[in-house]
């Protein structure tokens, strides 16, 4: 056998490994980034899909329990809102007005429980 | 001032056409005196930008809020230190802060002169380069900016940004980036004028080494500032915004290496040039992606049209060095073959398919978004643990390769050399797994990855000790000496190997702060402890306190670890005057073997607190690994004698 087949094949196997470790990689990790509105509409049929929203908080809309470390607040942009329960503590700037991104899933029982809360770091790189 | 900063932005953007055109035509020309005019152009943008930025600086320190780019980011309140780190703080200024180095590393290699009939095309290419920004800076962002009406106060400094990390962190990535630019124009001026030689290679190899360890630096102190300043316990995310810095670091590390295969065997070449291309061209795209706000990041960027300039000028540096490299491809083919798969040279190869595997699946992980976009409609999300699970087993491969290329020779390596190389490191690092696993260290995956590492240590730590015995035999110096005079007679190989070692740390760091971090969150009544493994944190109090403008709220906790009295605590919620929202201070008690991190979430009306506590082990060596490896790194760079490159290694020569 010469040199370059083998080179040849090494690369082959390499890439397939590679392929197989990327498609393996997405497959368990990967959601969709939905707007509010598309999350809604899928709320009963997709418990467990991880899903990604971005919104603001609504006003008035926190309910903090500090004995659980409970966090619910209602996540809004122009045309929806939903309820986000989040078990965790309030992320800085949470009720400054900046854009808060939300990573979880409906559970069961339709209701949306957050992984993650996060709120985009404010003017660090101001649209122009 | 404003005014004075303008127009020498506007005057340089016509002094870098006028730089590039007539040195090209000089060139073409033979018209010596043209060149030299066309160059003292490029000198002159230099000294131009130097004046632009510095009148930017002046403004912020002044505090002139008649300067949209001054109110947006400082107050008069504000320290000195910050107003001056302000300067990086936004889109324009940090851009100015790029086109600043860009020029000085420009009238540098121009004034050098080092390869004389490549000069030209590398200063009219790192020019090139210059124009865009320039352009960028005069008529789409330009931080000279005035507001209709002046302001008594600025808008200040986001909190989040007054760190230390915000004096090193954007810096030495910028250093990083920019550096890259030096070898990307030589490898391309050496295409132009048909040169095929590795001259531009050697020439350019501190240019890259430092490139890279500012790269190195800027993404650990961007990792150490997230750590202690975004109070959320991690350091590293997997956001767009850090992977953007983080693949250039890859494919500038695989081009380290794979450089040193046509130093010695006039090998790779196009491999090399393309390296360094796409390596360039990751650091112009890193900004497409940071700056045009096209993925979703916790950094908001914010869409910004600079994003959608950033792209074309991508497209046309990819489109035009890619054209180059194509149409000198018979030029830089090598009739030359690998002599043994079991050989040095095949381990530089693996070493450089894996670090360009990780590169392309954290590439292909960020911009997964938007290819499941354009495919489906809907936009997917790739969420971390892709990235953990992807890279993880590709970076244990690369580590485990890093400790077997010390044991196999140049060309080839017999079974007998093999077997003697391998046996000590593989001796040790089986020991040490049994070691580990009676200890009690029961999970697969760490034990795994720490029996490499050992195994890395063992085979790099042996280097030193051969060297050192062979040394003494020869010269019968005591051990002492001829170690000393081993490491700094051959400084490019063992500046290495202390980086690599430097590496290994950081990767302790990695392994012991991902496998067995463990965190509580709860919230407690005075006097009520939290246990966290052998942490008992006792919550004491709520206090308060000015800093300076600044009002401090904070919880006084007794840290006790194993019973033992360890520390207090104080965990604090800042608030700033021109901010509404307070922000996190975390305390943390470090140690080599862990940190206890302790993060005050909230407070209740009837005294309670609400803790978050984590313990973070082995997270120092992250921190003092990057320290040994700017150590390394500066020891391999130090000129004189001992820091050439070895022989070559090619059969007949």
């Amino acid at each position: 056998m010469n040199k370059k087949l083998k080179t040849g094949i090494a690369l082959v196997v390499i890439a397939g490994a590679m392929t197989v470790l990327i498609g393996s990689g997405l497959k368990d990790n990967t959601g969709s980034y939905l707007t509010i509105k598309e999350a809604l509409a899928i709320q009963q049929t997709s418990a467990g899909r991880y899903i990604q929203m971005e919104g603001y908080l609504k006003e008035g809309s926190t309910v903090w329990d500090a004995d659980t470390v409970t966090l619910q607040f209602t996540l809004t942009d122009e045309q929806k809102d939903i309820e986000i329960t989040y078990n965790g503590v309030k992320p800085d700037n949470f009720d400054s007005g900046y854009p808060i991104i939300v990573e979880g899933k409906f559970d069961a029982d339709s209701k949306f429980k957050a992984e993650a809360v996060k709120v985009k770091c404010p003017s660090k790189y101001e649209a122009e | 001032m404003a005014d004075i900063g303008y127009i020498s932005l506007v005057i340089s953007f016509i002094l870098s056409i006028y730089a590039i055109a007539g040195q090209l035509a000089g060139q073409r020309l033979n018209n010596r005196n043209l060149v030299k005019s066309a160059r003292g152009a490029v000198l002159g943008t230099a000294i131009l930008s130097t004046i632009t930025s510095l009148a930017l600086v002046y403004l912020l320190v002044t505090s002139d809020f008649s300067v949209k780019y001054v109110y947006d980011y400082t107050s008069t309140d504000l320290p000195l230190f910050y107003k001056f780190a302000a300067l990086w703080a936004g889109n324009g200024g940090s851009l100015l802060l790029w086109l600043w180095v860009l020029t000085v590393y420009a009238a540098i290699v121009t004034y050098a002169d080092k390869i004389k009939e490549m000069t030209t095309y590398v200063s009219s290419i790192l020019m090139g380069n210059t124009v865009f920004f320039l352009f960028i800076l005069a008529f789409v962002s330009n931080p000279f900016e005035k507001l209709p009406l002046s302001s008594a106060e600025g808008a200040g400094m986001n909190p989040m940004l007054q760190n230390f990390g915000m004096v090193v962190h954007p810096v030495t990535t910028y250093l990083g980036y920019v550096g890259f630019a030096v070898p990307f124009a030589f490898a391309m001026a050496a295409l132009i004028i048909k040169k095929s030689d590795d001259r531009w290679i050697k020439l350019t190899r501190k240019w890259t080494i430092l490139a890279w360890m500012f790269l190195t630096l800027g993404n650990l102190y961007g990792a150490q500032w997230a750590y202690v300043e975004l109070g959320w316990g991690g350091y590293w995310a997997w956001d767009p915004v850090e992977n953007a810095s983080f693949i250039p670091w890859l494919t500038g590390s695989a081009f380290l290496h794979s450089v040193m295969i046509q130093e010695r065997k006039n090998m790779l070449k196009i491999w090399n040039v393309s390296l360094i291309t796409i390596t360039y061209l990751l650091t112009l795209f890193g900004t497409f992606l940071v700056r045009s706000g096209i993925l979703t990041s916790v950094h908001a960027f914010g869409n910004s049209s600079l994003g959608t300039f950033f792209l074309v000028f991508t497209g046309v540096v990819f489109v035009g060095s890619f054209w180059l490299i194509f149409d000198r491809l018979n030029m830089l083919r090598e009739a030359r073959e690998f002599e043994s798969y079991i050989s040095k040279e095949s381990s530089f190869l693996l070493n450089n398919l894996i670090l360009v595997g990780i590169a392309f699946t954290t590439f292909f992980g960020t911009i997964y978004p938007l290819i499941g976009e354009a495919f489906t409609g809907t936009r997917p999300t790739v969420s971390i643990p892709y990235f953990n699970t992807v890279n993880a087993p590709l970076g244990m491969l690369m580590i485990l390769l890093m400790g077997i290329c010390p044991l196999i020779a140049w060309r080839k390596s017999s079974g007998k050399s093999l077997r003697d190389n391998f046996l000590v490191p593989v001796a040790g690092s089986v020991i040490f797994a049994v070691a580990a696993f009676a200890l009690g260290l029961r999970q697969i995956y760490a034990l795994a990855a720490f029996t490499t590492v050992a195994f890395v240590i063992i085979s790099t730590l042996m280097e030193f000790v051969k060297g050192t015995a062979v040394r003494m035999k020869m010269t019968g110096e005591n051990p002492f000496v001829a170690l000393a005079r081993l490491m700094v007679r051959n400084r490019r190989r063992y500046g290495g190997y202390i980086i690599h070692l430097g590496i290994i740390m950081l990767i302790i760091g990695i392994i012991g702060s991902q496998a067995f971090d463990r965190f509580v969150e709860k919230t407690v009544s005075p006097d009520e402890s939290v246990r966290v493994e052998d942490y008992t944190v006792t919550y004491r109090y709520l206090s308060q306190r000015s800093d300076g403008e600044n009002d401090v709220i904070y919880a006084v906790l007794d840290a006790e670890k194993n019973g033992k009295f360890l520390d207090t605590l104080k965990p604090e919620k800042v608030f700033y005057p021109t901010h509404p929202n307070p922000s996190t201070e975390v305390a943390i008690r470090g140690s080599l073997s862990e940190d206890l991190y302790v993060i005050l979430a909230g407070w209740e009306k009837d005294g309670r607190a609400t803790l978050k506590i984590l313990v973070n082990p082995l997270i120092a060596w992250m921190w003092i690994g990057g320290y040994v490896m700017v150590f390394g790194t500066i020891f391999a760079l130090w000129p004189g004698r001992g820091a050439e490159v070895g022989p070559k290694y090619v059969r007949g020569s």
